[in-house]
């Protein structure tokens, strides 16, 4: 045995690591090394064992078999989670954070700095202080996290992690919540600790993220190590190989150029505003069957054009056109019954009622019809659901089951068809894909490519790049303005248009 | 899964000729939650058999039910109200001034009424109006000017007991007209005609809380109102609605409870809105809202009816019995908080 040198004993060194839930066989003698200082990215679609593979890293979950190691050190014992603490932190999606309290309280929740007996606020507010500037956060102490930027609370959950003293810091998708260009600040964050010598292990959906940050990456399928590498090798097309399982990668394009814009358009904004004022002045038309997509960055008001046209929102000034005819805003069922179907930027918030079924939430747009005395038969609720269910291809398809019970893709299935429930005219999808594997999001564009055969108006409005680059026609927004339309765009047409550069 | 609330209502329904039987019992069997009020219910009535042979007399179970019946009814919208996740606590004071004020305007001046002479039936539609009134008014401060529930209801409550107190100052109203009576003293074929109505009235509330789109809106509405109001179901109507409901079905028990007094008393429904409470959650419906069916909370209801009874039965001393009341009561939560399928919360 030679001497290693500090550099190289890796920072978490999982040996043939084997985990069984019932007759599933999450994970089956998984081995990956990552060095100190490296981001790691952990790849894998819903079911791959990522999240089991997580769970043990934070100590929340023991292996059946195998073993691991932090820094050449056994991992702390299941029954020490301070312990596991001053190794391992974890920012999820939502970062687990007290709303409630002050930032101040927020770092130092769980070691409150006293005087002996009672709470120091004093010393609270001037450590608070120091970390924030340290770590070049923008906020009070005194600011209620609540109000707090998403990704402020982000770095916020890591700056904490690091100061009570792990240098291992989990990413479970932290970007699905954000817009593009927190996106980059908290790269940049993370990049710069990264130097100093933090590890992180970063889990995303979006290839382009791993690659953009990671410098070595793990692939997982059906709870099996497909391959771990380090470098050049977790080149884009190899990831995306990996993650389709041998079958071709579906480039998803709406070719919608040749639809006849000739006649009255499905869809119409003529000089609409926000009434609260998230955006001004918008005009755009939406030809049956035509798809038009709208990116921007976080603020610029594209999420609330949809918003309005769902009638979640209220627009003052201009005129909404649904097939020529105007529609008033502000009422969810005014819009549905001019024809509109809506797909809402966060599925958990807005998207369904988790403990009702997936017929009751399936059809849930569609009680003024099944039931236009307001009495309905389940009968006939399950007998439509049943159709919805086949046309979106849900898994399991069952109408009867919680719609909390299903996966995440599954879920947003659920949400689509709801918004197909009525056979819309105009199909207005926020963020439609986000956070779901890659054969749900196919699921997805798939069904949305059949409406738009059917000559339904789409109108997509999207974080995502690679999400906008499905449309032949993408709007960008700026500051509650339409600031260019791209014809055809490729991923860097669109980036630029976003930040401003031409 | 199979145990989820929303399968129970697709096997429940319109059992098939073939197998009538197996789809009853398995409709039965998915309702865990609220079969966990049964064996508290049985040991209460094991009890009470064991305590008096008075206590399975037709007229003991018939004594039970009746003094059930205004609980019941008030149960009943506080239900629709705890199923969108709100509160309302101000129920048993509609239950005391509805009726006051009624009794007061056709109630003579000699015995401390106004004596405006209206016709009885009259007074009986200002009962119910009164309660809706309220009902709005609490309704519009929750949804629109977005106060909490619980607080709004509060200062309603002691509102409300204020205004009965100083309208009766503080005496028994008696001498009602027979028609403001009727529905709380009269007998149909030889049962309380509030047995009736009451029975009438859940089976109602049954039927409108699975059958109908404002029924289903409650669940949600509690589930998530977010989500609710993006599927386009409008939820300050709904829940407006559900605080009138609410309030009316109050006022309504207050005329029941008026009846079967033969006056109307300043404390009136006093403290009825903990064991309406305790009956809703006792029978599964969840104070988050979303969850719970009106068969638990009848069986809440029949539970806490059961019990005062037997307590009485037993000669439980007057002064102990709301310790054994509650204590009762702790334990029935218990029990529905384990003997319940966890993936039913």
């Amino acid at each position: 045995m030679t001497t290693l040198s500090p550099s190289t004993v890796p920072a978490i060194q999982i040996d043939g690591v084997s985990k069984t839930y019932g007759a599933t066989k999450a994970l089956q003698d998984v081995s990956v090394s990552i060095l100190p200082g490296q981001v790691h990215g952990l790849i894998g679609r819903n079911g791959a064992g990522k999240s089991t593979l997580l769970r043990m890293i934070t100590g929340l979950e023991q292996p059946d078999t195998g073993s691991l190691q932090f820094f050449g050190e056994p991992a702390p014992a299941a029954s020490d989670p301070k312990a596991w603490q001053h190794q391992v932190a974890c920012v999820y999606q939502r970062p687990s954070v007290f709303a409630n309290l002050s930032v101040a309280e927020n770092l130092f929740a769980g070691r409150l700095p006293t005087d002996g007996v009672k709470v120091s606020w004093r010393r609270m507010q001037s450590e608070a202080e120091r970390i924030l500037a340290a770590w070049n956060i923008q906020l009070n102490p005194r600011t209620l996290l609540a109000d707090a930027p998403i990704e402020e609370r982000q770095m916020l959950t890591i700056a904490k992690a690091l100061e009570a003293g792990s240098r291992i810091v989990l990413l479970d998708e932290p970007t699905v919540q954000l817009e593009g260009a927190a996106i980059r600040r908290l790269f940049d964050k993370v990049q710069e600790l990264q130097q100093s010598g933090v590890t992180f292990v970063f889990v995303s959906h979006f290839l382009r993220e791993v690659t953009a940050i990671c410098d070595s990456a793990t692939v997982l399928r059906d709870g099996k190590l497909l391959w771990s590498r380090t470098g050049d090798d977790i080149r884009s097309d190899d990831l995306v190989e990996a993650l389709l399982a041998g079958q071709e990668q579906q480039r998803h394009r709406a070719d919608t150029k040749s639809i006849s814009l000739a006649g009255v358009p499905a869809l119409s904004l003529k000089g609409v505003g926000d009434k609260a004022g998230a955006f001004t002045d918008i005009s755009f038309d939406v030809a049956p069957g035509e798809l038009v997509a709208i990116g921007g960055s976080g603020g610029s008001g594209k999420y609330s054009v949809g918003e309005v046209v769902a009638g979640l929102r209220k627009a003052s000034g201009g005129e909404v056109l649904v097939d020529g005819e105007p529609l008033v805003t502000g009422t969810v069922k005014t819009s549905q019954r001019a024809g509109i179907g809506f797909v809402p930027a966060d599925r958990h918030r807005d998207g369904y009622v988790p403990q009702l079924s997936v017929a009751e939430n399936m059809t849930m747009g569609i009680m003024d019809q099944i039931a236009p005395a307001g009495v309905f038969s389940p009968k006939r609720r399950t007998a439509i659901s049943r159709e919805l269910i086949q046309d979106v291809a849900l898994v399991p398809p069952n109408p009867s089951l919680a719609v909390s019970g299903l996966s995440g893709g599954n879920q947003q299935k659920v949400v689509l068809a709801r918004a197909l429930a009525r056979k819309p005219r105009v199909l207005v999808l926020i963020s439609p894909t986000a956070g779901v594997d890659i054969a749900a999001k196919d699921a997805i564009y798939a069904l949305m490519l059949r409406a738009l055969a059917d000559g339904v108006a789409v109108l997509l409005i999207s974080d995502d790049v690679e999400e906008l680059l499905v449309s032949s026609r993408v709007l960008i927004m700026r500051e509650g303005r339409i600031a260019a339309e791209l014809s055809e765009p490729i991923e860097e047409d669109i980036v630029r248009a976003i930040e401003g550069l031409e | 899964m199979t145990n989820t609330t929303a399968t129970a209502p697709a096997s429940g329904k319109a059992p098939r000729p073939g197998a009538p039987k197996n789809r009853a019992l398995g409709a039965v069997v998915q309702n865990v939650r609220e079969l966990s009020v049964l064996p508290g219910l049985a040991i209460v009535i094991v009890v009470g058999a064991l305590v008096s042979p008075a206590f399975l007399s037709a007229a003991n179970l018939t004594l039970i039910l009746r003094q059930s019946a205004e609980l019941g009814i008030v149960v009943i919208g506080l239900t629709f109200i705890l199923l969108t996740g709100k509160l309302d606590i101000s129920l048993e004071s509609t239950v005391g001034l509805a009726p006051m004020v009624a009794a007061w305007l056709v109630i003579p001046a000699a015995v401390g009424g106004l004596g405006s002479d209206i016709d009885p039936l009259l007074a009986i539609l200002i009962t119910l109006v009164i309660g809706a009134g309220i009902g709005l008014f609490n309704g519009f401060m929750v949804v629109k000017v977005k106060l909490d529930p619980f607080i709004v209801t509060l200062a309603m409550l002691i509102l409300l007991r204020g205004i009965t107190l100083g309208i009766s100052q503080g005496k028994t109203l008696a001498g009602l007209p027979e028609a403001f009576r009727y529905i709380g003293s009269a007998r149909w074929a030889g049962i309380p005609a509030a047995i009736w109505v009451t029975a009438i009235l859940f089976v109602i509330a049954g039927l409108v809380l699975r059958y109908t789109s404002w029924g289903r809106a409650l669940y949600a509405i509690g589930g998530n109102a977010d989500a609710a109001k993006a599927a386009g179901i409008r939820v300050d109507f709904v829940l407006i609605t559900a605080f009138v409901a609410a309030s009316t079905l109050a006022a309504f028990a207050g005329l029941m409870l008026a009846g079967r007094l033969a006056s109307v008393t300043s404390g009136m429904g006093e403290n009825m809105i903990f064991s309406a409470l305790a009956a809703a959650v006792i029978g599964g419906v969840q104070l988050t809202g979303g969850q719970g069916r009106i068969i638990g909370a009848l069986m809440g209801v029949l539970l806490l009816g059961t019990l005062t009874n037997v307590l009485t039965l037993a000669g439980v001393p007057t002064f102990w019995i709301n310790a054994v009341y509650g204590a009762v009561i702790l334990i029935a939560l218990l029990v529905g908080r384990f003997g319940a399928k966890p993936g039913l919360r």
